[in-house]
């Protein structure tokens, strides 16, 4: 009898056989992760709402592909944070930066990273992300590249449509802002004027000191530095914004003329805040852009606009980028004693000008002229003017708007109460929404305005108990035609 | 509606296993599996159809659900409803989810029924995988992992075998192409495997 060949025999064979279907399942395994890894690589992404309210805007993503600094955001949000209403947080927080991470996975930016940090559980990462950051609120995005950083509270990310009522989510928008912030290469300076008894950025007076200011700013990446306009010929063009945080002496000719020149040659933005009983010599210049500011001051006397401590408080506020903020969140500025700055009726219209007035006091104010006899103001018919009452207007210059473009022009801001600066008063929330957002409006940090916001569904049935019944029976028949179908099916095998 | 399909993982951890689990091994304790052999059909063909027929069923109960949405609206008045309650792209987006992952889940419980003879060993193990697929993504990523250094990589497969984040994403109408090459390739592979078992078991 012919000997079997080694692989005929039995054992070898079973063994060849178990080996041939191990390299297989292994093959088999391989060719699964390799496909899986492939797909996480090279992934694909479809829309299919209506509205394509899951995908980022074509801004956001063409500003992506402009950034080419690495950044980092961190999401130090609680779980169970809810708006009113019983709305999680995280339902449109997780989704929106899954957005991000796909857009950014797509656009090859490895060096793009995102980090959802549980302020219970993680307390290492949160202290030193509190250390590095510098941040006393919970519940706060931070996005940070290189050295620069910006904590996003959650608040920002909602507001209110003003005519609708309901809230909108506009995280988008503030975070791809943040995003730009903190990658832009070129640092946005504001400039303050010294020389003539301006409140200072290194003075921590509650009155008169702008320490707070400072501070505030240099977490959002915008430095504040002084400088003397009489050191230099014209307006540097490095000055982005030029602040003058109350003068108590006048400004030279030349200085006015240099300020002319910035704001109509170079299309520079100057904010002015003004003090009651303070000669500035810039009537001029105001009147030029279209503003009266009279040396007077305004009073109110209504209970519901006067702090216990004899602050005014603001409510009144125009349709405006810088005040819709205050507007949708119902917020409101606290002034200390401010001098009317109104839209001057007698100055010449000039061609590209647009006056906003931004905000005023309420009805029961009144410009108070005769402040100087009287003791106790009184509203004095024929001589005092009644409010409402303009303390804050926005003049610029707009060009080439016909064409389409958005240009930058000149932009002038007057406000007539230094007190909102400083550091008594600026630490309420109003009064830094209304300073930093005039700050980013003459920066031109508004590009992403028009990102619109996404509409939070809330849906409510409202129907009467008999629908009720009726829709609980509806419901019920399905599960039971079913299980009756099924003992009849039972019924009919027996 | 996204609500009401977010809890598709408790009728699928029973009655997944309720379909499956006496489709190869009911054949096998039989003895029809051996007969069966012997004839032309090849053992792939004879899980992937053994797969259609527990699908099928299954796709047919998910169908039925979408009636809950169709008589509400027919009920409720319409001046009681602000909105679409048929959203398309989130009933679109629901059942095709559905659908997806119930491939996966069916050829779980095909692979656990060609292991083993009996059928309450069949559905204890399709129970056990269907769990252990849908409800361990879910709590691998509650536990702070990426606090341990050496396991820092595994989150990012962690998140992505996560079945409730599909859902989500599905249900919002985002349709991405990694669900669907997971779900697909988990399929294929899983009932290559249940072949393989088939094949050696005869």
């Amino acid at each position: 009898m012919k000997s079997l060949n080694k692989f005929d025999e039995f054992r070898l064979a079973r063994k060849l056989s178990f080996f041939n279907r191990f390299v297989q399942v292994v093959l088999l395994v391989t060719l699964i992760i390799g496909v899986n890894l492939f797909a996480i690589k090279f992934t694909v992404r479809w829309d299919i709402t209506q509205d394509r309210s899951n995908s980022l805007s074509p801004e956001t993503v063409a500003h992506f592909q402009q950034i080419s600094d690495d950044f980092s955001i961190f999401v130090a949000v609680n779980d169970k944070l809810q708006l009113p209403g019983g709305r999680y947080v995280m339902q449109d927080i997780e989704p929106m930066f899954d957005q991000y991470l796909h857009v950014a996975n797509r656009l090859g930016m490895d060096d793009f990273h995102l980090e959802y940090i549980n302020i219970y559980r993680d307390r290492e990462k949160v202290l030193q992300l509190k250390e590095s950051f510098e941040f006393d609120q919970e519940n706060v995005i931070l996005v940070s590249s290189n050295t620069r950083r910006r904590a996003i509270p959650i608040n920002e990310l909602y507001q209110k449509n003003s005519e609708t009522g309901e809230l909108e989510f506009r995280g988008e928008q503030v975070v791809t802002a943040a995003i730009l912030e903190v990658s832009d290469p070129v640092e946005k300076r504001i400039y303050l004027t010294v020389g003539h008894g301006e409140m200072s950025l290194d003075d921590a007076d509650p009155q008169h000191g702008l320490s707070e200011l400072s501070t505030y700013f240099n977490y959002r990446n915008i430095e504040l530095a002084s400088i003397d306009l009489s050191r230099y010929d014209s307006v540097p063009d490095w000055v982005d914004v030029l602040v003058i945080a109350s003068p108590q002496a006048e400004f030279s000719d030349e200085d006015v003329e240099k300020l002319r020149f910035y704001l109509e040659k170079t299309n520079g933005s100057i904010i002015l805040f003004l003090e009651p009983f303070r000669q500035h010599n810039l009537d001029d210049l105001l009147y030029d852009w279209g503003i009266l500011c009279e040396d007077s001051i305004i009073i109110d006397p209504g209970l519901d606009f006067q702090t216990s401590s004899g602050n005014l408080i603001l409510r009144r506020f125009a349709e405006h980028p810088i005040t819709q903020s205050l507007v949708d969140n119902k917020l409101y500025v606290y002034s200390n004693r401010p001098r009317p700055v109104r839209l001057d009726p007698s100055a010449p219209r000039i061609a590209g000008v647009q006056r906003t007035a931004l905000l005023g006091t309420s009805d029961t104010s009144w410009i108070e002229t005769g402040f100087r006899e009287e003791k106790i103001p009184s509203f004095t018919f024929g001589r005092d003017v009644a409010g409402p009452i303009t303390l804050g207007v926005l003049s610029e210059r707009r060009s080439a708007e016909s064409l389409g473009l958005k240009l930058k022009g000149g932009k002038f801001i007057v406000y007539g109460d230094s007190s909102i600066l400083s550091n008594n008063l600026f630490g309420f929330y109003g009064n830094r929404v209304l300073i930093s957002n005039s700050f980013n409006w003459c920066l031109q940090r508004n590009h992403l305005l028009s990102i619109p916001p996404n509409r939070i569904k809330n849906y409510r049935l409202t129907i009467s108990e008999a629908d009720l019944g009726t829709l609980l029976i509806a419901l019920l028949l399905l599960p039971i035609g079913v299980a009756v179908f099924g003992l009849i099916i039972r019924v009919i095998r027996r | 509606m996204i609500a009401f399909y977010r809890i598709f993982w408790i009728p699928n951890l029973f009655v997944i296993p309720l379909l499956t689990m006496r489709s190869i091994a009911e054949e096998r304790r039989m003895g029809t599996l051996e007969t069966m052999m012997t004839t032309p059909v090849r053992p792939f063909q004879l899980v992937v159809s053994k797969f259609i027929s527990a699908y099928f069923t299954y796709s047919a109960f998910w169908a039925l659900t979408l009636f809950f949405p169709l008589f509400t609206e027919m009920i409720v008045p319409s001046t009681s409803l602000g909105i679409e309650l048929m959203t398309p792209f989130v009933l679109f987006g629901c059942m095709l989810f559905i659908l997806l992952s119930g491939a996966c889940f069916v050829s779980i419980g095909i692979l656990s029924s060609s292991l083993t003879r009996s059928q309450l060993v069949a559905g204890m193990l399709t129970f056990t995988g269907v769990f252990i697929v849908i409800i361990s993504g879910r709590l691998l990523a509650e536990m702070p992992l990426s606090s341990i250094s050496f396991v820092y990589e595994w989150v990012s497969i962690v998140d992505y075998m996560q079945t409730f984040e599909h859902y989500e994403m599905f249900s919002r109408g985002i349709l991405d192409l990694r669900p669907f090459v997971y779900y697909i390739s988990s399929t294929i592979g899983l009932l290559t495997l249940a072949s393989y078992v088939v094949e050696q078991k005869r």
